[in-house]
């Protein structure tokens, strides 16, 4: 597949968020601020990347040689948590101002459903090396334009007169309703 | 004080209040992609109460021997064998189900109502205590994405149906609304999040009410 | 033979895991960044052991 076909329907066209559901969770807790959205942004494309690349050679060169396809999901969890621990070990030691930013939001990372979703998907599509690399950027950098746009949103809807029951959460909803229905329309785009 | 209020609200007040789903937030990934008919919202709820039960059962048996420091890896461990074990499971009984929830059931270890419950609940209480919790937790789940399913597909499709999760064959499938009048776009990403934010403004709402008549009451 | 492998790497990782949580649990935090709050007050989880641990830091001052 065409590797820039591959990251625009990754980023875009099968936004993880509006198009695939996952990563909810992170999105609608952080997502309050621009500046906590661009940090938590920023963390989970370095956990997805080199989680999801790890978890692509373990997958190529032990598991599927040794006929343990059944053992994807224990190990790629496993490496997903253990890399979010080295992470943040490395951070502390080497760029504390690194940590000041991103620090608070890696353990979060570990049970966040887009890291395990795009270690699975890379498997699944039996994607090769290359892509496996290009679809591990593209999903997360999908995922930090919708935080972002979406903390922009919410930033402005403070202080505006949402009816009570709507206020917070539900509110959010209702603009990510809007927004999946805008993001319909880049469909055709490949 | 919250005992109290919890004993005197019910099981249905509580079910609605302390809904994990609309009223906590947790599991929403899966709540939203499986929602789109009831068949898989039924599978994918007994799916998560069977492993909320088995994950806390597990948890609060060994909560006295974890060593503080590494609780959440063995966490982590329990919940995704248990996890490996149901989705071989239902890969090789219910293969259209299955087919359908598709990477969903793997995303079980990480939906946040079963690490949640382990490390809130279970590991702070005994077994058959814990149990319960899982399967009241598990039900509370498997209601609100039953409700949820049951309006979008009334609405999208405007046809009610309910298949054998271990033949694929229809039970019954009765038309509600007739084929002109069905809204396409409740079935799609829009239909959904709308349909989520209506339910949890419900639940919000029946949340200020109640808390309003406590302090009228005082 | 195919079990014991299956066997080995679940055993393997665990331990690489383990190891790196309580190695990333001794190093100490980075000066000025003890008392970090993470901005997640619109998420419903109010059980997440992030949220716990934060807002303990602030109600005990220095635990």
């Amino acid at each position: 597949m065409n590797l820039l076909t591959l990251f625009l329907s990754a980023t875009l066209i099968n936004n993880i968020i509006l198009a695939k559901f996952i990563g909810m969770c992170p999105f609608m807790g952080v997502s309050t601020r621009v500046k906590s959205a661009v940090g938590m942004g920023l963390a989970v494309i370095f956990v997805i990347f080199g989680a999801s690349v790890l978890s692509w050679l373990l997958y190529q060169f032990v598991l599927a040689p040794l006929g343990l396809d059944y053992m994807k999901l224990i190990c790629f969890i496993l490496l997903i948590a253990a890399f979010v621990q080295f992470t943040e070990m490395f951070i502390k030691k080497n760029s504390p101002s690194l940590y000041k930013s991103l620090g608070i939001y890696l353990p979060l990372i570990t049970t966040n459903c887009a890291v395990l979703h795009v270690a699975l998907d890379n498997v699944a599509q039996g994607y090769n090396f290359i892509e496996t690399c290009v679809n591990s950027i593209a999903v997360p950098v999908g995922f930090m334009l919708m935080l972002v746009i979406f903390a922009t949103i919410r930033e402005r809807l403070e202080g505006n007169d949402v009816p009570a029951a709507f206020e917070g959460n539900p509110i959010a909803f209702i603009i990510a309703a809007i927004m999946a229905l805008a993001f319909t329309a880049l469909n055709g785009l490949v | 004080m919250s005992e109290n209020k919890e004993k005197k609200l019910g099981f249905g007040s509580q079910l609605i209040i302390e809904n994990p789903v609309f009223g906590l937030y947790l599991g929403i990934c899966s709540t939203l992609a499986i929602s789109t008919n009831i068949n898989n919202a039924i599978g994918m709820g007994i799916a998560v109460t069977i492993v909320l039960i088995l994950s806390n059962i597990l948890v609060s048996s060994v909560r006295n021997i974890t060593p503080d420091d590494i609780h959440i890896p063995v966490y982590i461990v329990i919940i995704a064998t248990l996890v490996t074990i149901v989705e071989m499971t239902m890969q090789a009984f219910t293969p259209d189900l299955y087919g359908a929830l598709g990477e969903f059931i793997a995303l079980i270890v990480v939906n946040c109502i079963i690490l949640g419950r382990a490390e809130a609940y279970a590991s702070l209480n005994p077994v058959g205590a814990s149990a319960k919790d899982g399967l009241m937790m598990g039900i509370s789940y498997t209601v609100s994405l039953f409700v949820m399913s049951l309006i979008r597909q009334i609405l999208g499709t405007g046809v009610l149906s309910l298949s054998n999760p271990l033949t694929g064959a229809e039970i019954f499938a009765v038309r509600l609304i007739p084929e002109s009048f069905v809204l396409s776009f409740m079935t799609t990403q829009t239909g959904a999040f709308l349909t989520f934010a209506v339910l949890a403004a419900a639940c919000a709402a029946y949340k200020n009410k109640v808390t309003a008549d406590d302090k009228g009451g005082k | 033979m195919k079990y014991l492998y299956a066997v080995l790497i679940a055993v393997a990782l665990i331990s690489l895991y383990g190891w790196l949580y309580i190695q990333n649990h001794k190093t100490p935090v980075p000066e000025g960044c003890e008392s970090l709050k993470p901005d997640c007050g619109a998420c419903g989880i109010k059980n997440c052991s992030v949220r716990k641990k934060y807002e303990g830091v602030t109600d005990h001052g220095n635990s």
